[in-house]
């Protein structure tokens, strides 16, 4: 009821937060399919927007959105079936047929006419995607309407709902368009984020939208993942934002010299490990590539910040006997051991742009491989912990002098790579079935040089993207 | 034992009521394990995580709290806080607008189309901004099917009902559901947070403690606050006295003060020294991935240069590596040992 509103879903175009382009695509689509049958798989990462959109360019065209919900098909609390059995299948054939071509009888004006939308799809489907396939020949037989499918984009893990149910020759021989929708942008994400502050001001009064370089971080972390960002920015704790410009103007001095504030705000904004998940994990790998140390047992935050102030006059690191972290390492394993795999990876995308010497590039890089195999071999939770430290462990001490250049944390792009990595090699399973080497060969030495060898006997194009 | 269970709220102030009395006389009373007894009903109560619990606090003053996932170790209190937001957020209402399943319920594709939908249709009536709440503890170990299953319905029913998720592991879950929740990751908690609670428990059971046993309650605890009620429990009922020696033999660990003299003398590079004590907890019968993981938390907190500590823990996470495997037998210990020794030595020179 009052939801869809809280979580300021957008309801016209404008406020959409994916990219016009694309925009553009499904509502000409949309337009040229009314009343006529014709297939649009919409795929994108999660969060990025897919479903708002085709709300709201429905919305904006005059179509009606029915959207299909695997129904119960068991009374459990009374144990009994209810009546007569109809399988999923059965249902949703139904659903296609009945709502492609009998208006809704709760709808008012007679012009609108029906979209079908489906993004929960019925588990038989994913079993045996034939028969998926056969009410999808069906459908473009008799139906009257337009329909959309919704599948987000998985890279890590086994179940593909994509590859599984439009594979390409179906998409082919059905006639099924595709668009496929990006990330969301950071323009874009901030102008939803401050949309998001002033709806959330309209229902209370007292809350006050988050400094800009929250909002910046928020965008980082999401990642193109626009949802993630909202709820992000509603579970950010009112407190830190004015802790924080306490902060900013109690150290006025620092503002002198831009790159000493940013450091030192970076080691007190992070005051608590596992505060919001994605936030401070960027926080936290920020600790790990640019180690800090102090001295003895004196105070960290007196002894280390005049340091700073005064240039650096004596240099720290794993190597001076009573140097002190300033992060333990053991706390950063321990806050984040439920990602662990996913630490290891960011740490893995980061660490060589902080490192100034190659030695310790080298040194590091062999622990990072040996936690890799770790992580990996076994998963166990212990062994997760145990690979986790080496990892910090093994970029703290090694990174002797960072390079304090400031870098933007990064995700890491390892399941993307992936995932060319398994296109690729479905692409060449299909151009050379036959072919006596292993994918790898066939892609680093066969192809490249295919086009000197014989030019003349392979369509160019299809080998660009390798 | 019935009509105890139905009434757990008066009967959780009982021993404040009866606290001079002795722990005999509890436990005749309340035949629930202290970790039950002692589990926190309210925010106040609950130990360490404090800027989520201040953040949740916020939630359930004012209601419409977004579907979370609190990630953490076991034994930080996941559970605990999500019943006590529920608890907060429902008060009376809770018994019929709670639904909890945990990984022993079936919790297939077909509970969560069907049980958790049901669940969800169902009229409730609540106060403005309140929400029917399902928790499901252990979420990690749903099927990747049941997850997908769980995505749409999440948002179909948002107006009605809310989705708590405990898990252990947050990479389990699929990115379909970490996008549609808040993810809320806790921590382990830190010795002193443990070591309060684990006073205040021993003063209102009155047991008979030493210091050292109860620094042994909270090193073997590692940060999780049910295994140290646990242990405590364990160790009192079983020798009616906590010191460190009887945690160890009720726990059954090797005892870190052994270990940590392994491990001086091999940063000290005598491997026949060294030897004999791991020889000796061999001998104790110990089980080589018990003595690994107590050598790698010692080691872990061990004052010794980073450099070296680097190459320790490297090593070990090996050996833990090859065990984990099936190789575990003593001459695994032994060249862990002689790899330590070499690595201190050549670090001297």
């Amino acid at each position: 009821m009052q939801l869809s509103e809280n979580w300021a879903e957008p309801y016209v175009l404008d406020e959409l937060a994916v990219d016009q382009r694309k925009v553009g695509e499904i509502s000409s689509w949309l337009s040229n399919h009314r009343n006529t049958c014709g297939i649009l798989l919409l795929t994108g990462p999660t969060g990025c927007g897919k479903t708002a959109a085709v709300k709201c360019t429905a919305r904006s065209l005059g179509f009606e959105v029915r959207e299909w919900v695997t129904p119960l098909d068991r009374n459990f609390e009374s144990g009994a079936d209810i009546g007569f059995f109809q399988n999923q299948t059965e249902k949703f054939e139904d659903y296609l047929y009945s709502c492609s071509r009998y208006a809704d009888l709760f709808v008012k004006s007679s012009s609108t006419s029906s979209l079908l939308l489906v993004e929960d799809y019925p588990n038989i489907f994913l079993l045996k995607p034939e028969i998926f396939h056969d009410v999808l020949g069906k459908y473009c037989r008799t139906s009257r309407a337009p329909i959309v499918f919704i599948c987000s984009d998985v890279a890590d893990h086994g179940l593909n709902i994509e590859r599984e149910l439009f594979p390409l020759d179906v998409q082919g021989s059905l006639g099924i368009t595709h668009i496929v929708l990006n990330p969301v942008t950071r323009t874009r994400m901030l102008q939803a984020l401050k949309r998001m502050g002033s709806y959330l001001q309209s229902m209370s009064s007292g809350y006050k939208l988050p400094a800009p370089d929250i909002l910046n971080e928020i965008c980082d972390s999401a990642n193109g993942d626009v949802r993630y960002a909202m709820l992000s920015l509603q579970m950010k704790p009112q407190e830190d934002v004015v802790s924080l410009f306490d902060f900013a103007g109690k150290k006025g001095l620092g503002k002198k010299r831009p790159n000493s504030l940013k450091l030192t705000r970076e080691e007190e904004t992070v005051s608590a490990c596992g505060k919001d998940d994605r936030v401070s994990i960027l926080h936290a790998v920020g600790r790990v590539l640019y180690p800090k140390w102090y001295e003895g047992a004196l105070k960290p935050n007196s002894s280390s910040t005049k340091r700073k102030r005064k240039g650096d006059e004596k240099h720290l690191d794993a190597t001076v006997p009573d140097a002190r972290w300033v992060h333990d390492p053991n706390t950063i394993v321990d806050a984040y051991c439920s990602t662990a795999s996913s630490f290891l990876l960011f740490i893995q995308e980061n660490y060589l742009k902080t490192f100034s010497t190659i030695e310790s590039v080298a040194a590091a890089s062999q622990f990072l491989s040996s936690a890799d195999v770790m992580m990996t071999g076994v998963g166990v939770e212990a062994s997760q912990e145990m690979s986790l430290n080496v990892a910090v462990r093994g970029v703290m001490v090694n990174n002797k002098v960072p390079n304090r250049i400031f870098n933007q944390v990064r995700g890491s792009r390892h399941w993307e790579l992936l995932k060319t990595q398994t296109e690729l090699t479905t692409l060449t399973d299909s151009l050379f079935p036959l072919y006596p080497v292993s994918h790898t060969v066939l892609l680093t030495d066969v192809i490249p040089f295919m086009s000197h060898s014989c030019t003349n006997s392979l369509s160019n194009g299809k080998f660009d993207c390798s | 034992m019935v009509a105890n269970s139905g009434s757990k709220g008066p009967k959780l102030n009982e021993p404040m009521d009866v606290e001079p009395s002795t722990s005999k006389s509890n436990i005749g009373i309340d035949n629930r394990p202290w970790i039950e007894r002692y589990r926190p009903l309210y925010f106040s109560d609950i130990v360490g995580n404090d800027e989520i619990i201040k953040r949740l606090k916020e939630f359930a003053d004012v209601g419409n709290v977004p579907n979370i996932i609190m990630a953490g170790p076991p034994g930080v209190g996941k559970t605990t806080t999500i019943l006590c937001l529920a608890r907060q957020l429902l008060g009376a209402a809770m018994k019929d607008a709670v639904l909890e399943l945990n990984a022993s319920s079936d919790r297939g594709i077909d509970v969560v189309r069907n049980k958790i939908k049901m669940f969800a249709q169902q009229k409730v009536t609540l106060a403005p901004g309140r929400h029917k709440i399902i928790i499901l503890d252990e979420a990690d170990s749903m099927t990747e099917g049941a997850q997908q299953a769980l995505r749409r319905t999440m948002e179909l029913y948002s107006g009605t009902t809310r989705f708590a998720l405990a898990c252990n592991n947050s990479e389990k879950i699929i990115e379909a559901i970490q996008s549609r929740c808040a993810m809320l990751r806790c921590s382990k908690l830190t010795d002193a947070q443990v070591l309060a609670k684990v006073l205040e428990v021993c003063e209102k059971e009155q047991v008979s403690h030493t210091d050292d046993g109860l620094e042994a309650i909270v090193f073997t605890a590692q940060g999780d606050m049910r295994q140290a009620l646990n242990n405590l429990q364990s160790t009192s009922n079983g020798f009616g006295h906590v010191n460190s020696e009887n945690v160890f033999k009720v726990c059954d660990e090797p005892h870190p003060v052994l270990v940590k003299d392994m491990l001086n003398q091999c940063v000290a590079g005598d491997i026949a020294k060294a030897y004999k004590i791991m020889a000796h907890l061999w001998k104790l019968g110990y089980a080589a991935e018990d003595i690994i993981s107590n050598i790698f938390r010692v080691c872990k907190g061990h004052q010794m240069d980073k450099m070296l500590q680097l190459d320790f823990v490297q090593e070990i996470g090996k050996t833990h590596m090859t065990i984990v495997q099936g190789t575990n037998s003593l001459l695994q210990m032994a060249g862990l040992l002689a790899r330590l020794c070499d690595k201190a030595k050549s670090y001297r020179k």
